[in-house]
């Protein structure tokens, strides 16, 4: 295959990224085959310029991308969603609530005395210490989270705890209510 | 072309890794519009385009721990945008392939320079359809987008080599229409 001698730099060449030497300017302008070569390239890329523009909302697109990122789970190696600080934050309260009402409920239960469990040491952060990344769960993975947690502690799957409101904000009245509603 | 400077994709998206938003925002303006004339000069019509350039960039950055350097930001994105329409085009048999002799140059109701311009890029876009797909890709690639070898060897997934040899087949294949 005859090649034309500057046809590897000519797409460089009409980006505007190169420019031709003296010689090869020269050999552009004596040699036919290139020219017609460097016709067709220039074409090329001006029909690319001026093709139609499609109509693409740079901002919004930019905006939706980076809001879907927030709340998508990572590939490996890539960024890490960012999740609001307090996230964590608010769902420690009802997780600490919860290991203490789990660990109350054995109590009343009966369970034996080597297997009863001391709420001081049931620790929000050893509640947490399994799901060490719960940054990147969203909100509905957290409640299922605390449901399936809350079911394998307690080994009942009977139990359905008002998670929605959380058990840190029930009264005592009202958490002594649903312990005996568990306790049937 | 790739560079160092502080504004090459690169470093914008190092600085995206970081956690600064506004470089990804930065990397959406630099390549979103072209992203969107390439996945429309392929048939991806009009109204889809935004919803495919909006695909594509979350992939990217959502898989940056994937993309391998050697290759440039914009030919990972091309070609994750490549895959989507082609997707795309698979679940939805009514999108047209858009001949690219029907593709309306911009800037059409200005009469003056309008004979000539079509004259030129007429030429191309009338010769265009008739090559190989891969010749005709790599041609618009590297002509029209002024990719290196490699990035379109990332884009269309062969090797530099060989995206090297179609372009010269096509530009030889070019040149003997017009001669």
């Amino acid at each position: 295959m005859t090649e034309c001698p500057l046809t590897d730099r000519m797409p460089d060449v009409a980006h505007g990224w190169l420019t031709w030497t003296a010689e090869e300017a020269a050999h552009l302008a004596r040699c036919p085959a290139c020219a017609a070569e460097w016709d067709l390239v220039m074409e090329a890329q001006a029909a690319a310029r001026r093709g139609p523009t499609p109509r693409v909302d740079l901002e919004a697109v930019a905006r939706r991308v980076l809001l879907r990122l927030e709340n998508s789970p990572r590939e490996s190696g890539g960024r890490s969603p960012r999740r609001p600080a307090s996230r964590r934050a608010r769902w420690i309260p009802g997780l600490a609530g919860l290991a203490a009402a789990a660990a109350l409920l054995l109590m009343i239960r009966g369970a034996p005395p080597a297997r009863i469990i001391d709420p001081l040491q049931v620790s929000a952060a050893a509640v947490l210490a399994p799901f060490s990344d719960l940054d990147d769960l969203g909100e509905v993975e957290l409640r299922e989270l605390l449901e399936v947690s809350a079911g394998r502690r307690l080994g009942d799957d009977r139990l359905s705890l008002p998670l929605g409101n959380g058990l840190a904000e029930l009264d005592a009245a009202a958490l002594e209510r649903l312990l005996s509603s568990l306790e049937g | 072309m790739p560079n160092d400077s502080p504004h090459s994709d690169e470093r914008l998206v190092q600085a995206f890794q970081a956690g600064d938003d506004t470089a990804a925002t930065a990397l959406v303006y630099r390549h979103g519009t072209r992203l969107g004339r390439f996945l429309q000069a392929r048939g991806v019509p009009a109204d889809d385009v935004e919803d495919l350039v909006q695909e594509a960039f979350f992939k990217a950055f959502r898989a940056l721990g994937t993309w391998r350097r050697e290759a440039s930001f914009r030919s990972w994105l091309y070609r994750i945008a490549l895959n989507l329409g082609r997707d795309a085009y698979r679940r939805r048999r009514h999108w047209n392939v858009v001949d690219l002799d029907e593709v309306p140059l911009a800037g059409d109701g200005d009469p003056a320079g309008l004979a000539d311009r079509h004259e030129a890029e007429d030429r191309v876009t009338r010769l265009l359809p008739d090559l190989p797909r891969l010749q005709r890709e790599v041609f618009l690639l590297r002509a029209g987008e002024g990719m290196d070898y490699a990035e379109i060897a990332r884009v269309l997934g062969t090797t530099p080599g060989a995206a090297r040899v179609h372009y010269h087949h096509a530009v030889r294949r070019l040149k003997e229409c017009v001669a």
